[in-house]
């Protein structure tokens, strides 16, 4: 399998040039650096790429060009993965770009980019068509509807184990992380689904997404 | 929950409204009389020969030019003096103090009493003044003669009749042996009292309406330095904020950067290392990397805390409706504004909501809080509602006479309901319009 060709905007070129050393030693192939929102529509545009990895607060305005340009390419070409990066977690921010479809998208804190090998690994669900959201925004998003049923009718381990699978990770993993045997992790996302109302499904994206939707569903409610 | 509290249970903890001074308490009443009548009373008598001094000296002096306005300004300080007999607040001198305070002596501003004339006939309020000397010569002292005159005539002469029609000759009354004869010139005095009372009202009133011409004509200089401090104290917040964003904005470019190519650095080396976890070297390499994310945090931490980025970029709705998501409480948010309001009003409003919703989490002991914005094209008005105890006191060091101070320099009024047993109720008024 070839490699998959990434375009990487970032203005400060030291973390730019960083990024696409992670993104290389990972095995893609960076077809462009950028350092500004027109210059990653040009570069889009001209390259066709496989991944965009951008960040929000970039010029010509240094508010959220980098956003609008990764909202711009995916309405041109929808389904486009793109890894958003940002300095400050923002709700609204991951609600525009998850939009109508959250397939291919990540949203994420900057800092995760140190955790090299996890970033990696984000990268990489993403540009499969998974979708990675920064674990603070959901738990924002689960912080803001404590008060509602039924996510407020969750037990504490049971938002633990939402919030994972927010992140998109497997039942292994959510074990892993909590030090739980998967077959009780198995019988939390029950308890969940049940609580929520939501179909259990065998496949892990969608039921990200069934996830995803529901808090953002709520979130203006 | 309702987020609408009646105007009626806010107190409010500043308004920068331009009141020079609380409102003259003369207007109180007595058991029948208004507390001040009597004064009233001698502030219209005395305010007679003010007039007629105008009326008499104005236009003689009128031939040599300067003399109306040199006379205006001596009647100006007799009446800010005179206004003292009825309104004891503070009635200062308009004009610029000589001295070190005032213009320096220069060639064309020569010191002196021609220097003197000179800065005064270049003073608005002496032409102000003038204009008043020529509306008590033509007006006021007529009103001041008949209202007191009326006032004193209706009452003494009821209340007194009995005396009068013992006293003087019978005949030079009319009607006197009638009256006398009916024995109706004893209820006279009784009319008198009645008379009394209304006159002394219409007194007040009218001295009241005349020291308010007064204060308002010839003692504005407090209003336009209250004016001049709110906007020194806007000038200085506008300052402040701009430096804030400045900082932030280096921050951001400069340190928050560099630290995060640090840790992707040392995330790469301790990658490479990850095969000799046993190594001293990998030992460092992988606190050092921990460090750094622990100083990125909290940069971050700091960074928030001196300018709120999403604020600059989206404007007040999702600055606030993130400020609701962080907040430790489950808070609603009703906000109903298009577009963007100006910077200052926006400020001050997102810091409001900031500082509100900390008090909420720190001090109100709250279930939950509610923050509703509306802009009706001339006010912005926020309201931060919470279900805790209540009993928030601005002089209790609770944050609130910070932010009523803040709300004051960007022109808005800060009002807190906060009852004992709660709820509390923040409520901020922002005037402000919106650019182009």
């Amino acid at each position: 399998m070839p490699a998959l060709r990434v375009i990487v905007a970032e203005d400060f070129v030291l973390l730019r040039e960083g990024l696409a050393q992670i993104l290389g030693r990972f095995g893609y192939d960076v077809v462009a650096q950028v350092g500004d929102a027109s210059a990653l529509l040009a570069a889009a545009r001209a390259q066709r790429p496989d991944l965009v990895v951008t960040d929000v607060r970039m010029p010509p305005d240094n508010t959220d060009d980098g956003l609008r340009a990764a909202i711009a390419l995916r309405r041109d070409r929808p389904g486009l993965p793109v890894v958003v990066l940002s300095q400050y977690i923002a709700q609204t921010y991951a609600a525009e770009l998850l939009g109508s479809d959250p397939a291919g998208v990540g949203y994420l804190l900057k800092d995760r980019v140190l955790d090299v090998a996890d970033f990696a690994v984000a990268v990489r669900e993403v540009a499969a068509g998974g979708t990675q959201i920064d674990p603070k925004v959901v738990v924002q998003l689960l912080g803001r509807h404590r008060d509602r049923s039924p996510v407020a009718s969750l037990s504490p381990r049971e938002r633990q184990v939402l919030t994972l699978m927010a992140e998109g990770r497997t039942n292994a993993a959510i074990a892993r992380t909590l030090h739980l045997s998967e077959q009780s992790v198995s019988k939390h996302i029950a308890a969940i689904f049940g609580k929520l109302g939501l179909a259990i499904t065998p496949d892990d994206n969608r039921r990200v997404l069934a996830v995803l939707a529901y808090l953002r569903g709520t979130a203006g409610a | 929950m309702p987020c609408s509290a009646p105007a009626s249970q806010l107190h409010e903890i500043v308004e920068l409204a331009p009141l020079p001074y609380p409102p003259n308490p003369v207007y109180g009443h007595g058991m029948w009389l208004p507390r001040r009548a009597l004064p009233a009373l001698a502030y219209l008598l005395t305010g007679v020969p003010v007039g007629l001094v105008a009326l008499v000296a104005l236009p003689p002096l009128a031939v040599t030019g300067v003399g109306p306005p040199v006379l205006a300004i001596a009647l100006a300080a007799l009446e800010r003096r005179r206004l003292r007999l009825f309104d004891a607040r503070p009635a200062p001198s308009p004009h610029r103090p000589p001295g070190p305070y005032g213009p320096a002596p220069s060639p064309r501003r020569p010191s002196g009493p021609r220097g003197w004339l000179g800065t005064r006939l270049r003073e608005a309020v002496t032409w102000q003044e003038l204009a008043y000397a020529v509306l008590a010569a033509v007006a006021l002292w007529l009103i001041d003669l008949v209202v007191a005159g009326a006032a004193i005539c209706l009452t003494a002469l009821p209340l007194l009749a009995p005396l009068l029609v013992v006293v003087l000759p019978a005949g030079s009354l009319p009607n006197g042996a009638r009256l006398r004869g009916d024995g109706l010139i004893w209820l006279l005095p009784l009319v008198g009292v009645a008379v009394g009372i209304v006159m002394g009202h219409v007194v007040t009133a009218v001295a009241a309406g005349r020291a308010a011409l007064v204060r308002a004509v010839l003692v504005p200089v407090d209003e336009v330095r209250l004016v001049e401090l709110t906007r020194s104290r806007s000038r200085l917040v506008a300052g402040f904020d701009g430096e804030r964003r400045r900082l932030e904005r280096d921050l951001h470019d400069g340190v928050q950067q560099r630290l995060l190519s640090l840790g992707v650095t040392l995330g790469l080396a301790r990658l490479e290392l990850a095969d000799q976890e046993d190594t001293e070297l990998a030992r460092l390499v992988v606190t050092a990397h921990e460090e750094a994310k622990a100083t990125l945090e909290q940069v971050r931490g700091v960074v928030r805390g001196i300018h709120p980025w999403l604020l600059t970029d989206r404007g007040l709705g999702e600055a606030v409706a993130d400020l609701a998501a962080r907040a430790a409480v489950p808070v609603s948010t009703d906000i109903r504004i298009d577009g963007r309001l100006p910077q200052a009003a926006e400020s001050a409003a997102y810091y409001v909501v900031s500082e509100a919703l900390a008090n909420v989490d720190r001090h109100s002991g709250a279930r939950r809080a509610a923050v509703s914005a509306r802009y009706d094209g001339r006010t912005l008005t926020v309201e931060i509602r919470d279900d805790g105890h209540g009993g928030a006191d601005p002089r209790r060091g609770t944050g609130l006479q910070g932010l009523a101070d803040r709300a004051g320099a960007a022109g808005a009024r800060l009002l807190v309901s906060s009852p004992e047993g709660g709820p509390t109720v923040l409520r901020l008024e922002v005037p402000c319009r919106r650019s182009g």
